[in-house]
């Protein structure tokens, strides 16, 4: 079996037969789509939004203490 | 099987805002994330060191401005963006790796630790802002200035070491929690001898070539090719007289407001491995008047 392998493997690719693709496509009755997902609804929601305003404020004032951080003075006197 | 979650326009341009290329993260679009958190990351900070350290003196100011609005241009770009690209993603199926815990892990990562380290290093290792509230290096630098020092100065492998004339700071030796700005008037086994105003080096006195200086009506010294004004007080009382020799790994410090300054007259020498760096260039001055417009950009030879 291995050696059937191997001289598989030195062959190289097989060529499709003509109209090959088209007559696989034409077998697939329908494709299953995406399932639409439900937007979460109640509590679940607020907390969400309160998580994603706190992190918000705290990144927004991480990056500004970044961009301003070589502004940012010492006394020196 | 998988799931439509249609992109908020609102939650993406509320992470570009958390961190700029996170709501494209968000977007799905991971090349355009990493290249807009690098060109934010470098134009704040590297970007504006490199110009505050390389750039000649009469560009630096233009070309610090240009860099600020440069990097907060791309943040706002960013959010734009992602908030424009997520409208188009009203039908979006979310990569696997699409979940809270990813989003929660590169905000950490990027915003957590990478731009703190980052700001931290260049501060400590390349730049730093300094502000002077007080009066003792008049007329060289005045109260109110805020200005760029240069910290690659007196550590291993910089390429400047320690010179006499040299304007540096320093933690001052009896309160290591505040920084002092001063001169370098000499450096270790120099000989200071000081007699009434005249400061003497090695027996040279500093003020031997010197005259008014009327720019600033101050007393002009030099050291070498390097010349500076100084305020020697006429009104005030003399200064305290000395003569040692600055000890190994020591250097000796002077204000220039020789009346106002608290100094190695008073504090004594100070280690060189407390000189943390040197004083380059203003980037603002402003007194009770307003600012000092005519100040901005100034550099210290």
């Amino acid at each position: 079996m291995p050696e059937d392998f191997d001289g598989l493997l030195g062959d190289g690719l097989l060529a499709p037969p003509d109209g090959f693709t088209h007559r696989v496509m034409a077998q697939i009755a329908e494709l299953p789509l995406p399932e639409w997902r439900a937007q979460p609804k109640g509590p679940g929601i607020k907390i969400q939004w309160l998580a994603v305003a706190g992190a918000a404020l705290v990144g927004a004032a991480q990056l500004g203490a970044f961009i301003f951080g070589i502004w940012a003075t010492t006394a020196a006197s | 099987m998988e799931q439509i979650k249609p992109r908020s326009p609102f939650f993406a341009l509320v992470m570009s805002l958390m961190l700029p290329g996170f709501g494209q993260l968000y977007n799905g679009e991971v090349n355009r994330a990493i290249w807009l958190f690098l060109g934010f990351a470098f134009l704040s900070v590297p970007g504006i060191a490199l110009v505050a350290l390389y750039l000649p003196d009469g560009l630096m100011m233009p070309a610090l401005l240009l860099s600020l609005m440069a990097a907060l241009s791309l943040w706002l770009y960013g959010m734009l963006d992602a908030w424009r690209q997520a409208k188009l993603r009203r039908v979006y199926t979310p990569e696997r790796w699409q979940a809270s815990g990813a989003y929660v892990l590169v905000l950490i990562l990027c915003n957590g630790l990478a731009l703190p380290l980052l700001i931290d290093y260049v501060r400590t290792h390349q730049v730093e802002s300094f502000r002077i509230p007080s009066t003792s290096m008049e007329p060289t630098v005045l109260k109110g200035d805020i200005l760029f020092a240069d910290k690659r100065y007196n550590c291993g492998g910089c390429d400047q070491g320690i010179q006499r004339g040299d304007i540096a700071i320093f933690t001052y030796p009896n309160d290591r929690t505040l920084k002092y700005i001063k001169r370098i008037i000499a450096i270790p086994n120099d000989r200071v001898e000081i007699k009434g105003q005249d400061i003497w080096v090695n027996g040279t006195s500093l003020s031997a070539q010197s005259g008014t200086d009327a720019s600033s009506a101050g007393t002009l010294e030099s050291e070498g090719d390097r010349h500076w004004s100084v305020h020697r007080g006429a009104s005030a009382q003399p200064s305290v007289g000395a003569d040692l020799v600055v000890p190994p790994g020591q250097v000796f410090v002077l204000g220039d407001n020789r009346a106002a300054s608290t100094d190695s007259r008073k504090f004594g020498t100070v280690p060189m491995q407390d000189v943390v760096g040197r004083a380059r260039q203003v980037w603002f001055s402003y007194s009770t008047e307003g600012v000092r417009w005519q100040r901005l950009g100034l550099s210290f030879k």
